[in-house]
């Protein structure tokens, strides 16, 4: 009986439970969370999200960031699942992430604005995977479209299309990469538009067409961007632009250009040091030089080969530089570690 | 709880590795787990080179010559530590260390070692103050004590002189030991009244752990370099004693007080080695316990299994020996050897004594069966050890040797003489093959290296090659077995995995046909699976090696099987750079079979940043070039022409994406193949260009690249002055230029013959091909163009004229500059004037030396014809400029020898005709009754040697072949008459001459009313009329003697 009493009470509460989350919003202060990248964590309620930022009323007054400014979001209600695989995610343990994340279910899930983020780190945390030669590539991409075409509003949305981009470019479709990248030039930050420009240009560069690249680079290395994100872009356009120039010829300048950037290089920033080192690579090539191109490749593919683009097309060098040397085992080893870590690489 | 250790000294071990940095730091990382507060990796945000953690991982790779590379290209990477920079000398000898003992080559071996001590020796004078000056001595004395080992251990059994310098190699290390301990001590003990805080120093404490850490290894290796100097003494002498005993108390003395270390673990070994090699057996046995009761730790495995083998050797020292307890001591450890172990000399000498001690056993035992099974074990051991390069493989062979095994015969293949009965059992013995393969392969090559430098092991070399080659024959049998059977075990990875196998022995059998198609079916039947694209690299491979061996008749078709694979690699994997290579070979097989339109196609195919595209385009446009001459010789014209162009754009292609350093010979080539089919089309400017490009231009690089061939200057320069004529001819621009660069480029063109053998030839070839162009340029060349070519033509006969000796082609010039220079005469000209004078005066200058040097030497002429043909050019090319006297020698010459030479009669006349035009009147009326009757009586016959125009006309009177002759002789006959009476000072004589002329003309024309053709007929009309007039007669001309109208 005691059973049956408490089953009638809850019969009877549920329409005010839900009605208590459909006022939450105004009658309710939630405990929803802005992390930013910097400075110190907001909590309120989230009110708005857009493709370009995030609004949260903390108290009577509203405060805004820029996706530039914003590491991660949490929201009242988060599933455990979406708690821990988002953090997993945004530590690169993709694997880990993904067995968190399929565990949320969506249906159960009462905001929208969660649903987004829990289906957005499930898809991204897949197409870094696949990415990383773990996963089906093609599947990766129609998901992660469908999802960048439902939730256009996220504030994932052009990290969204950078990762459309990027799996693109995996799979050898740099016009196609291309289009992904160039959505980002919408966002009113300053950063990720010239991303756009930085990224557009990588595909062009990639797909063979350095000389039309460089003018991508050079918008980006002469746009006014002071953050340290920024200067870190500009870093990776200089970088890219180099090995533009190593591809017309140009070694001498290109090693010039990538020398300057060593000096300032923090090899804890692996992306960065990677291009680096793979741009220098490249500008020994130019130059005829295939032991200082391979000393560079190796530093990409023996110290950052997080990097996963970056270490296998360091890979994909090395391939080709080894037997130049003398070395075709070493090429043979190279070789199978492209195949088995990033199979399908370059498509 | 498993014991860790404070120190760490384990690498004084016999191998005597180099002590790297970073596995010092991964020790001292135990001593943390302990409890000292030493920091393990220092945490970097600072913008800086990776250098050290680079080279580390350089040196975990193998990559020795990279590390060393790299080291020594280490200014050129930007913000690398200056600390690293400052010791860069001693990471270089680390690495060198390092290289050297995974050497497997004496001399390279050898050469890294000196080097590796000689850059510590750099170091340790270049950096009195830096702070890893120990860590260099440390290393310079490991060296020194590894240099004593390799005297001791490698090359057999030491003889006297061997062993002394071992001697004196342990003794120089054991003081290099004990300098470091005597200056480290005293650094410890100025640090020791330190008080350092770790928080606010941890620099600090680093340092004095390491220089704690480096004195202890020093003072451990102090001893055993004082142990093994006594070691190398044979005898027990007072020196042997004494050294002992100071290695002893040493060891003793560090087990003592640092027993908790691994550095005392160490000491407790050595010190049981001393004691046993100065008999003490008994504390002997106790030291190695010692070592043996310690927990187990990966880091103790080598001590514990040198204390295995002491205790062992003990064992079997004693009377009567210990076997079985030998045996169960060492057996364990035997049964655990990890794969990475097996080469590693501890365990080779494990199993050594392990053998000793089952042949010991099986030598007492009494049991036929305990007896043969004990000495089946040895032999297991024994082969194992045979099969390892080590001190202990030659007595390992004897040993196999008393026991009737071939020491050739492969382990694995002793174990496979029956076929096995599973599948599985099948691969785990192909498995086994594949290893003892790889380890017979080299040493075969080491054995072949060996024969290279002299050595005489013919023997040894065709057994080696003999075992490897049986040993994959049996592999590949067993293979074969496997696949027919029906295993459960066999799901289709296996299959593959086995195909594969059989795939890779028969390529390293040689078998490539067989190789070829197993790995090609693999690559088509699983596509998927991981082996496919290397299977399908064997079946290329394969099919190369059998192009290779190929004759003439079978290149065909192992070609198409070539072809093929490559295809089908290419369009499996198009995205796969090994498979880039089947896309280059396919290029390259296209090409080298002068398949044009597959060559052409793959070509289109190959990605463009594969590195030898530029190579390839190159090579695609000499076969483009080869296509068009063909189509040429065919006489399609046109389509050669189309290919020619395809072939400029390829080459084009190819030489544009060089870069200034990438070019060579080939590329050079390649320029000077686009160049000519520039010319071909017309493009003067463009060849020109293509020659002075600064990356590729072979005129601008010629002298920075060796040349392709001997041929490659001097047709370089023939093009390039090719170019300049054509550019004379078409440009109306810098003339001047031109002609000064031509002559600069034909500097070159001679400076490229001079050396070579048939050199003058080609220089003169070049010239008279050139002088050839010209001149038909100068045929259908605009008049405003005439003037600049003809200068052009003259530069190049003067310089065909100074370096040829060949009267052929200084004939030619000078007929090619008589002819020019007639050609700019107008037909009324007598004399010629301005540009033609000087070309016709060159003529006749030149003519003159042919005709000199043909009187005195007749056998350089090609003949006495040749002569009469220059005597008589001389004539008329002298008469031209008005050289009169010249003239008429040189045609006297010719008359003298041949007077029926009617060419030479009619230049003759000519002379005396135009001479007299000239001459006074006294004289002028003689020259022309010359003229007209001739002159130069013969001396013998008293017969005029020159006929003059009467005698002409009449010799040549109705022949046909003279028609012309006889027309133009009476022509001249009158008009000689005509202006010989206008020079007549007497009246009567000048009008009886006049008549005369008249009537000349008369008879001629009553006979001959055509006058052998409009163009003569009016000149005899011409003539008539000014008779006329001067007779003081209607100038009506040939009319006056028509009866009626009288035309041709």
């Amino acid at each position: 009986m005691v059973t049956l009493i408490v089953r009638t009470s809850l019969l009877r509460l549920l329409p005010l439970a839900i009605l208590s989350i459909g006022l939450a919003g105004s009658a309710f202060a939630q405990l929803d969370r802005v992390y930013p990248v910097s400075g110190s964590t907001v909590t309120g309620t989230v009110t708005e999200i857009k493709k370009d930022g995030v609004s949260i009323k903390v108290g009577s007054a509203n405060q805004s960031f820029t996706i530039d400014q914003l590491r991660k979001v949490t929201f009242e209600g988060d599933p455990s699942g979406l708690t821990r695989g988002r953090d997993l995610a945004l530590e690169g343990q993709y694997q880990s992430a993904l067995e968190q994340l399929k565990q949320i279910d969506l249906k159960s899930v009462s905001r929208e604005y969660i649903a987004a983020d829990a289906i957005f780190y499930r898809l991204s945390s897949e197409a870094k995977l696949a990415l990383a030669g773990q996963g089906d590539k093609e599947a990766a991409r129609k998901n992660l479209g469908t999802f960048a075409g439902r939730y256009q509003d996220s504030w994932h949305f052009y990290q969204a299309a950078e990762l459309l981009g990027d799996l693109a470019s995996a799979a050898g479709d740099f016009d196609g990469a291309a289009k992904y990248y160039r959505a980002l030039e919408r966002s009113s930050a300053a950063v990720i538009s010239n991303r756009a420009s930085y990224l557009v240009a990588m595909s062009l560069m990639r797909n063979g067409k350095g000389a039309e690249a460089i003018a991508g680079f050079d918008k980006v290395i002469a746009a006014s961007l002071n953050t340290s994100d920024g200067l870190r872009l500009q870093a990776l356009a200089k970088a890219g632009r180099a090995v533009a120039q190593a591809m017309a010829g140009q070694g001498q300048q290109s090693l010039d250009a990538i020398n300057q950037l060593l000096e300032t290089l923090n090899p804890d920033d692996t992306e960065l040091a990677a291009r680096i080192y793979n741009a220098r690579g490249a500008a020994h090539e130019a130059l005829g030089d295939t032991e200082g191109a391979l000393l560079d490749y190796l530093h990409t593919h023996l110290l950052f080969s997080s990097v996963v683009d970056a270490h296998a097309e360091a890979l994909t060098r090395m391939v080709t530089l080894w037997p130049k040397v003398g070395q075709p085992e070493r090429a043979a080893e190279a070789r199978q570690e492209l195949q088995t870590r990033y199979p399908g690489w370059g498509g | 709880m498993p014991r860790t250790f404070a120190l760490e000294t384990f690498a004084l071990e016999t191998a005597y590795p180099p002590i790297s940095r970073r596995r010092w730091r991964r020790w001292l990382c135990i001593a943390f787990l302990a409890g000292a507060a030493i920091p393990c990796t220092a945490t970097r945000s600072q913008a800086e080179e990776p250098a050290q953690k680079f080279v580390e991982q350089l040196r975990s790779q193998g990559y020795h010559e990279l590390a060393i590379r790299y080291l020594e290209r280490i200014d050129e990477f930007p913000g690398v530590n200056p600390a690293f920079k400052d010791a860069v000398q001693l990471e270089l000898a680390q690495v060198k260390l390092e290289a050297g003992q995974k050497s497997r080559v004496i001399d390279q071996r050898d050469s890294y070692y000196s080097d590796a001590s000689d850059a510590l020796q750099a170091f340790i004078r270049d950096q009195p103050s830096n702070t890893r000056r120990a860590e260099a001595r440390l290393q310079l004395g490991n060296l020194q004590l590894l240099r004593g080992a390799q005297l001791m251990e490698l090359g057999g059994e030491p003889d006297a002189a061997r062993r002394q310098k071992a001697k004196a190699a342990f003794l120089g290390a054991a003081q290099t030991f004990n300098e470091i301990v005597t200056d480290l001590r005293t650094v410890l003990e100025g640090m020791q009244g330190q008080k350092i805080d770790a928080t606010k120093e941890p620099e600090k404490i680093a340092l004095r752990d390491r220089y704690r850490s480096e004195y202890l290894q020093a003072l451990l290796l102090g001893g055993d370099a004082t142990k093994r100097a006594a070691d190398t003494l044979v005898d027990a002498t007072p020196e042997r004693q004494q050294l002992y005993t100071d290695a002893l108390n040493r060891f003793v003395e560090l087990r003592d007080k640092h027993d908790d270390t691994l550095a005392g673990i160490l000491a407790t070994l050595y010190a049981a080695q001393v004691q046993q090699s100065t008999g003490n057996t008994e504390a002997a046995t106790a030291s190695y316990l010692a070592v043996l009761d310690q927990p187990d730790n990966d880091v103790l495995r080598s001590p514990k299994v040198k204390a295995i083998i002491g205790l062992m050797r003990l064992l079997l020292s004693v009377s009567p020996p210990n076997y079985q307890e030998a045996i169960n001591r060492g057996q364990p450890w035997a049964d655990d050897i990890r794969p990475a172990e097996k080469r590693e000399l501890d365990f080779c000498e494990l199993r050594m004594v392990l053998a000793e001690a089952y042949l010991g056993l099986a030598e007492i035992t009494e049991s036929p069966g305990e007896k043969r099974k004990a000495t089946g074990v040895a032999r297991e051991l024994l082969l194992a050890v045979s099969r390892v390069a080590s001190p202990f493989q030659d007595a390992a062979g004897k040993q196999l040797a008393s026991l009737g095994v071939n020491v050739g015969q492969s382990a694995a293949l002793e174990r496979t003489a029956t076929l096995p009965k599973t599948f599985a059992e099948a691969m785990t013995l192909v498995d086994e093959i594949l290893e003892e393969e790889k380890s017979l392969t080299l040493t075969a090559q080491l054995i072949d290296q060996r024969v290279e430098q002299g050595e005489k092991l013919k023997d040894e070399q065709t057994k080696a090659r003999q075992a490897l080659n049986d040993l994959r024959v049996r592999g590949i049998d067993i293979l074969r077995h496997a696949l027919t059977l029906n295993d459960k075990e066999m799901d289709s990875g296996a299959i593959t995995q086995a195909r594969a196998s059989l795939a890779f022995l028969l390529f390293r059998a040689e078998r490539f046909r067989e190789a070829a198609v197993v790995g090609e079916f693999i690559a088509r039947r699983y596509p998927s699976s991981e082996l496919a694209l290397s299977s399908g690299l064997t079946a290329l491979g394969s099919w190369q090696y059998a192009l290779r061996d190929a004759d003439e008749t079978r290149t065909p078709a192992v070609l198409d099987q070539l072809q093929r694979v490559a295809d089908y690699l290419v369009t499996q994997w198009p995205n796969d750079p090994q498979a880039a290579s089947a896309k280059e070979l396919l290029v390259r097989v296209a090409i080298g079979r002068n398949d044009f339109d597959a060559a052409k196609r793959y070509l289109e195919e190959l990605p463009n940043d594969n590195t030898s595209k530029n190579e390839l385009q190159r090579a695609m446009g000499r076969l483009m070039w080869n296509q068009s001459i063909k189509l040429q010789t065919e006489g399609d014209a046109e389509s050669a022409q189309a290919i020619r162009g395809e072939a400029a754009a390829t080459l084009q292609a190819g030489l544009n994406s060089l870069t200034s350093d990438s070019v060579d010979a080939a590329s050079l080539e390649g320029a000077l193949l686009l160049a000519r089919i520039q010319m071909l089309g017309d493009q003067p400017t463009e060849a020109l260009a293509t020659l002075d490009s600064d990356i590729y231009g072979p005129l601008k690089r010629i002298d920075q690249i060796e040349p392709p061939t001997a041929e490659f200057k001097g047709e370089v320069y023939g093009l390039a002055l090719q170019a300049i004529v054509s550019q004379l001819t078409n440009s109306g621009g810098n003339d001047q230029g031109l002609m000064q660069r031509a002559t600069t480029v034909m500097a070159g063109l001679q400076e490229a013959y001079k050396d070579q053998p048939d050199g003058e030839q080609k220089l003169v070839g070049t010239y008279f091909r050139l002088a050839r162009d010209i001149r038909t340029q100068l045929e259908t060349a605009p008049i405003d163009k005439k003037q600049r070519l003809t200068d052009a033509f003259q530069l190049f006969l003067n310089q065909l004229a100074q370096n040829t000796d060949d009267s052929k082609t200084l004939h030619w010039v000078a007929q090619t500059m008589l002819g020019l220079g007639q050609g700019q005469m107008s037909a009324s000209d007598v004399k010629a004037t301005g540009q033609a004078e000087a070309l016709i005066k060159s003529a006749s200058e030149l003519l003159q030396k042919i005709a000199a040097r043909g009187a005195k030497e007749p056998s350089w002429l090609a003949g006495e014809t040749m002569l009469t043909q220059v005597r008589l050019e001389l004539g008329t090319a002298a008469r031209l400029v008005g050289d009169y006297k010249t003239a008429l020698d040189s045609l006297t010459d010719v008359l003298a020898v041949n007077a029926n030479l009617v060419d030479a009669q009619v230049e003759a006349a000519l002379v005396y005709e135009q001479w007299a035009a000239i001459l006074k009147p006294s004289f002028a009326t003689i020259s022309y009754s010359r003229a007209i009757s001739g002159a130069k009586p013969d001396p013998k016959t008293r017969k005029n040697m020159v006929w003059g125009w009467g005698a002409i006309a009449k010799k040549t009177m109705g022949s046909p072949n003279f028609e012309e002759v006889f027309f133009n002789s009476r022509y001249h006959l009158a008009l000689s008459r005509f202006l010989q009476g206008k020079k007549e000072t007497n009246s009567e004589a000048a009008q009886k001459l006049l008549s005369q002329a008249s009537e000349d003309i008369r008879n001629v024309y009553v006979r001959y009313p055509e006058l052998g053709g409009k163009i003569t007929f009016n000149k005899y009309d011409l003539l008539t009329r000014e008779i006329q007039k001067s007779l003081g007669k209607t100038a009506n001309g040939l009319a006056e003697f028509a009866p009626s109208s009288a035309t041709p």
